[in-house]
């Protein structure tokens, strides 16, 4: 490849597209979509997002400088892409990327709950103000919060089916809660996490867009946002004074997509809460 | 001060949910809608700190602040930066004494330096003779036989690396409207040059030459009167220049103004010699751009209260910022690699993080800011005309002023955006934007690449927690 | 009748915000009722279909497709509105393009905006509370008043703005104020009501509503109702906003009375609110819930009970009548209407079930009731509570909610009545009726099976201007078989009077009741 535009060192590489992007080698993709600072390809079936390193690690996603600026660049949807285990070319958009770079994994992993759960969860919620699609308005949930309390698992995979592919956007609202459900589920290593999340991967193909359909494959093999991490160590380990700054953070993601992932994360803490009050 | 009674009518600023703005509108009511976001890209106690620095006429530290942003900026329009001489740095900058170097950025450590500005100490070193071989001189530095300042805390600035010794010469720029004096070197062209890095003999033999004959012909020239730098920058913003990292101009007129005196003041072979540099360097006058912008910046700097930036500079290890009103203090952050365009054979890998003082040029309102002037400069990171007057456009956003020295064709000769201002900085999440050249990781190896680098905000958010500490305003919320 | 059209953008990706911005824009369009565009997923699609608009995915678009659709008067006018959407969608293609295109940037910033406005006067601020007190504080700095619609900020920020603004003679209206009106001009959740004489200082958002609705229907107007935030009369707050809009309202001439609104305020800030309307040089309505009428008669003010109370005496203060002496009634035709639904509950059936959307006029109905029924085990349910609203959208914006509890009452063989309130406005449910009326339908319809009866009961606070328009809102209702009253405090005493009909032991004869109220007044 000729060195025309500009090469992007990535900052890092998510270790879930590493076989992936090893086995893609020589594949062709095309540009999904272009954001302010982000950019999704399908390459040989498969969602990689490149993206900011500003937003955090992503489970299907190369991070470039935090100054990547797609739109500016001229990156448009309907590109073509040119992958190899090494580089990423977008040679339209005149954007290549050196994929060599450290490796950050989206595998989140259970953390003990702590004796106050309850009123950590509460902090959450009263910083988690407006935004969202669900929680905030104009869509129901169609069931699953009173699912979720009475932890009746079928309903609640049930009601969750239902949300797939509900709202608008990219990754639509009710997928969004999905995804920050079994996230929360995960967090508190509640073992249906896996099982809901391979129900609702399995459910979601051509039911609702591409890149909503990566996420909930991602949350199948356990994998998440980095920004979810980030609420998962706040809200389970770090003090309680630094929880408001980490849903803040989180819920800016997007237009309401942090919102509505953060209202699913929370709704799957509350099950913990529960457990507690039984417990005591 | 402020619009009509309320019950005279609502004419309203809509700041958050879009759908209030519709109800007012359809009543007939004038309503703007912000399209609002966090402050401070969120951090809301920065963003509450900022919203209480600001103006407010009826408060002691909002009136404060607002005089003593009105005197930095109303000195910042007026400096008037000349071309005084050329004088061997040792003699020129007071405090350059002994076996002291200076170097770009906020201050630094030998062990923490990045390789260039470790290349270019050892090829200094070498240069004065401190020391005659590079590992002689090495273990100087390891020593701590060598002091080390910021060329920011001496009236000076440095590209790159930026180090000065004592021996190398230095322009001396006065700004003729409050008399202070800014210096910095001779630009030595691209390649193998000491401000990357490289010691080798030809860098050594370059800065010997400049010593020994461009510094003193160039002050011959200038026995015959200074030159008026604020002429030849405003004249190449209309040329293609935006003062920073496209010089092609601004090096043209001044090549244009000496010659005439060149000749007449020194011997002709020597007179052939500086001018046949000057045309293989289409960078010489970005260090007496920067020389120029560092004296009106001196001359805004130390006005209590003021949320001005006075300097923006990086080192290759942080990037750092002062405020008018904090004096002597640096806020600093880690510093990245800019985003930018790779001379063949190069990538983000080769890049060392930004470095140099050259950002004293957008601290002043020129290069990124002054980039409506230079849309060549936004193919770096491939953009458009329409970017470059965007990131224009942008930078009015944090500043106080529009300079009105420095018209933009390209806006209908407004003035350069000029006097950032740290609140807006805060309050917008918008980062400056700096032009700047990449230089390789490694000592001696040059220049790989151009681009676009952001300041951190952090850094902003810090300069005004310490000016509230200062002003004694409450800062944690 | 409407047709429905829509068009397919194949593979087009957008933000949500952007994607309700644009359906927004559409609905604005002349002849547009509905407009909605979305990812064509099934769940979507459903949605699509429920509102009757499934032929505008007629072409059977994927899940990464994006549809827009439109239910318009016309097939003309459905053009138009999908031609604006795809030039809509063509203009947002980047944000870097997009500010290109304008040249301009929109403004971020109060001073921005300021810059962009010169003369502005007021900031009306609905960020996330974290970031509202900091808006606030630039407004104020800047010389504006502030409409303080976010919620969550700390009580010491709201004391401290407060404070400023009383230094600079400006107006902080919140935090957590959802209504007001300033010379006409509606701001964040009011109704469009008739502009008149009458100046509102109110801590309850609904309260606010419903004395400007009822005040509408009565005949008058409002000159401006100046909304304080719940906590205003808070003992730290200490009333700064009800005392600032006090005096606003007493300099400003287009006010020739004042209604004071507000649930019971601690007896220090009562007492500072009562002595600054001592010796006023206008007539005074206090209209403290629950408080005691003899302290503001004592402060030569007119104490009301209710809002409807308030919003009767204000109006006949502002026509120059003397203000009545009893509070109104249900009239005959409704009292005889009682009687006949009463007549078709089954025994058992006794108490009432209050479902509201609004918590001041859920407050009011519960001490209504109280008073009208001792002993019973009614429950009035304030829907918008905190409790009700986590995971959930408010009641006023989505009716699914109450839906839901409707048909847990009619199941219910104790509940007689259903109380309702329907709150229209700038903001609220497009249609909150016609949400409402199948669920009620359906819940007579369990009733009846069950072999009982169901008595629904409802207010509309509202006006025949608002964007819902009242008598389309009772129709539809009335047609659903609910018994409506003029306000919410009268519907509170209908359904009093039927359960109690119901339920003669456990009752106290409602007239009775009314005669005692009206003595005491």
């Amino acid at each position: 490849m000729e060195n025309r535009g500009v090469l992007r060192r990535a900052v890092t590489v998510s270790t879930a597209l590493r076989p992936f992007l090893g086995s893609a080698a020589g594949a062709d993709g095309v540009v999904l979509s272009v954001y302010r600072s982000a950019v999704n390809l399908l390459v040989a079936g498969e969602l990689v997002t490149l993206a900011s390193a500003r937003g955090g690690g992503l489970p299907n996603g190369v991070l470039l400088a935090d100054s990547f600026e797609p739109v500016a660049l001229g990156v448009r949807s309907g590109m073509a892409v040119a992958a190899s285990a090494r580089r990423l070319d977008i040679p339209g958009g005149l954007l290549h990327v050196d994929l060599v770079a450290p490796q950050w994994d989206p595998l989140l992993r259970p953390s003990h709950v702590p004796a106050d759960i309850g009123g950590r969860v509460a902090v959450a919620r009263g910083a988690l103000a407006g935004g969202t699609l669900i929680a905030g308005g104009r869509l129901t949930d169609g069931g699953l919060a009173p699912a979720a309390r009475k932890r009746r698992d079928s309903a609640i995979e049930l009601a969750g089916t239902g949300l797939i592919g509900l709202g608008p956007g990219l990754t639509p609202s009710g997928d969004d809660v999905l995804v920050g459900f079994t996230a929360g589920l995960s967090a508190i290593g509640d073992p249906r996490a896996r099982r809901l999340a391979r129900a609702w991967a399995g459910a979601a193909t051509g039911r609702t867009t591409d890149v909503a359909v990566a996420f909930h494959r991602a949350a199948a093999r356990g994998f998440y946002a980095e920004r979810l991490h980030v609420v998962a160590r706040a809200l389970l380990a770090g003090p309680v004074e630094a929880i408001p700054e980490a849903i803040r953070l989180a819920a800016a993601w997007g237009a309401t997509s942090g919102s509505d992932t953060l209202a699913g994360f929370l709704l799957a803490l509350d099950t913990a809460t529960q457990r507690r009050a039984v417990a005591a | 001060m402020s619009g009509p009674a309320l019950l005279d009518g609502v004419r309203a600023i809509n700041v958050g949910l879009a759908g209030f703005a519709e109800p007012i509108r359809d009543h007939g009511a004038p309503v703007v809608a912000l399209d609002w976001r966090p402050p401070a890209e969120g951090d809301a106690a920065a963003g509450l700190l900022a919203a209480r620095l600001e103006d407010d006429p009826d408060d002691p530290v909002g009136s404060a602040i607002s005089a003593a942003n009105r005197a930095a900026v109303d000195r910042i329009l007026a400096a008037a930066p000349t071309l005084l001489d050329v004088r061997p740095a040792g003699e020129a900058i007071a405090g350059l004494e002994g076996r002291m170097l200076l170097h770009s950025g906020p201050p630094i450590e030998w062990p923490r330096m990045c390789g260039p500005v470790q290349g270019a100490v050892i090829g200094a070193i070498l240069f004065e003779g401190w020391a005659s071989t590079p590992d002689e001189a090495r273990r100087l530095a390891d020593t701590g036989k060598v002091r080390f300042e910021p060329c920011h805390h001496h009236g000076a600035v440095g590209p790159m690396a930026g180090v000065v010794s004592p021996s190398m010469p230095v322009v001396v720029v006065e700004n003729a409207d409050r008399g202070n004096r800014a210096f910095a070197t001779l630009n030595e062209g691209l390649g193998k040059v000491l401000r990357f890095g490289a010691y080798d003999e030809s860098v050594l033999d370059r800065l010997r030459w400049f010593a020994a004959t461009l510094g003193p012909a160039l002050s011959a020239a200038l026995t015959s009167g200074p030159i008026d730098l604020k002429a030849i920058t405003a004249q190449a913003l209309q040329m293609g220049d935006e003062g920073h990292n496209r010089n092609v101009a601004a090096t043209s007129l001044f090549a244009r103004t000496i010659a005439p005196r060149l000749v007449t003041a020194v011997e002709a072979s020597t007179a052939e010699a500086v001018l046949e540099f000057l045309r293989g360097n289409d960078h010489f006058f970005l260090n007496l751009s920067m020389a120029a912008c560092k004296s009106a910046m001196d001359a805004a700097h130390g006005i209590d209260g003021s949320t001005v930036v006075t300097a923006m500079s990086r080192n290759g290890v942080d990037f750092g910022i002062r405020l008018s009103g904090t004096g002597d203090a640096w806020f600093a952050a880690p510093v990245g690699v800019p985003d930018g365009l790779y001379f063949p054979g190069y990538g983000p890998d080769d890049a060392n993080p930004d470095l140099g003082d050259s950002a004293i040029t957008e601290t002043a309102g020129i290069g990124g800011f002054a980039m409506a002037a230079a849309p060549a400069i936004v193919r770096f990171v491939g953009g458009t005309p329409a970017d470059a007057i965007g990131f224009t456009r942008l930078m009015e956003r944090i500043t106080l002023a529009r300079n009105p020295g420095y018209g933009l064709p390209s806006l209908g000769f407004a003035g350069t955006p000029t006097g950032i201002d740290a609140r807006r900085v805060v309050d917008t999440g918008i980062a400056p934007v700096i032009n700047t050249g990449i230089a390789h990781r490694e000592a001696g190896v040059g220049q790989i690449g151009a681009g676009i680098a952001r300041a951190p905000l952090s850094c902003f958010a810090a300069a005004l927690r310490e000016l509230g500490r200062r002003l004694d305003v409450e800062v944690a919320a | 009748m409407s047709v429905v059209r829509g068009s397919v953008v194949k593979n087009s990706y957008r933000d949500s915000v952007e994607l309700m911005a644009i359906a927004a824009e559409l609905e604005k369009l002349p002849g547009i009722s509905r407009a909605g565009l979305v990812m064509a997923t099934p769940a979507n699609l459903a949605v699509l279909a429920a509102a009757g608009m499934s032929e505008a995915a007629a072409a059977g678009p994927g899940p990464n497709d994006l549809v827009v659709a439109v239910t318009a008067g016309t097939g003309k006018e459905a053009a138009a509105a999908l031609e604006r959407a795809s030039a809509l969608l063509a203009a947002n293609v980047g944000p870097a393009e997009d500010e290109a295109a304008t040249g301009k940037p929109a403004a971020q910033t109060i001073g921005e905006g300021v810059a962009a406005l010169p003369d502005a006067n007021l900031a009306l601020v609905s960020t996330p509370g974290t970031y509202a007190a900091a808006e606030a504080l630039k407004a104020l700095k800047r010389g504006l008043n502030v409409f303080l619609f976010s919620d969550n900020v700390p009580i010491e920020d709201e004391v401290a703005l407060k404070t400023l603004a009383g230094r600079k003679g400006l107006l902080v209206m919140g935090p957590d104020c959802g209504t007001a009106i300033v010379g006409g001009v509606p701001l964040g959740f009011a109704n469009a009501v008739r502009r008149g004489p009458i100046g509102l200082a109110a801590a309850s958002g609904t309260g606010l509503q419903q004395v400007s609705c009822l005040i509408d229907r009565f005949g008058s107007g409002v000159s401006h109702a100046l909304g304080t935030g719940g906590r205003d009369l808070d003992e730290r707050v200490g009333g700064r906003t009800m005392l600032a809009a006090i005096r606003l309202l007493l300099d400003d001439p287009g006010t020739r009375v004042l209604v004071l609104i507000s649930k019971p305020p601690s007896r220090t800030v009562a007492r500072a609110i009562l002595d600054a309307v001592r010796g006023a040089s206008k007539p005074v309505v206090v209209n403290f819930l629950g408080g005691d009428p003899a302290e503001a008669r004592a402060a030569g003010a007119h104490p009301a009970r209710t809002f409807e109370a308030a919003a009767a005496i204000a109006t006949a203060l502002a026509f120059a009548e003397p203000p009545p002496t009893q509070e109104v009634g249900p009239d005959a035709t409704l009292l005889t209407a009682t009687d006949r639904i009463a007549e078709r509950l089954a025994p058992g059936q006794s108490t009432v079930r209050g479902l509201f959307s609004g918590g001041s006029l859920a407050g009011e109905a519960k001490l209504l009731l109280k008073d009208l029924r001792h002993g019973a085990h009614d429950a009035v349910i304030d829907l918008g509570d905190d409790e009700y609203t986590v995971g959930r959208p408010h009641p006023m914006i989505d009716p699914r909610l109450r839906v839901e509890k409707i048909l847990e009452a009619a199941a219910d063989p104790e509940v007689a009545v259903v109380l309702l309130d329907v709150v229209l406005g700038y903001g609220s449910h497009v249609d909150p009726g016609g949400a409402l009326a199948p669920a009620i339908r359906e819940a007579e319809a369990v009733a009846r099976k069950a072999g009982r009866g169901l008595a629904v009961v409802a207010s509309v606070c509202g006006t025949a201007t608002d964007p819902q328009d009242l008598l389309r809102q009772e129709a539809t209702l009335a047609d659903a078989g609910v018994l409506l009253a003029p306000s919410n405090a009268q519907a509170a005493i209908l359904a009093a009077r039927i359960a109690n009909r119901a339920s003669p032991t456990t009752a106290t004869p409602v007239a009775a009741a009314a005669g005692a109220r009206g003595a005491r007044r």
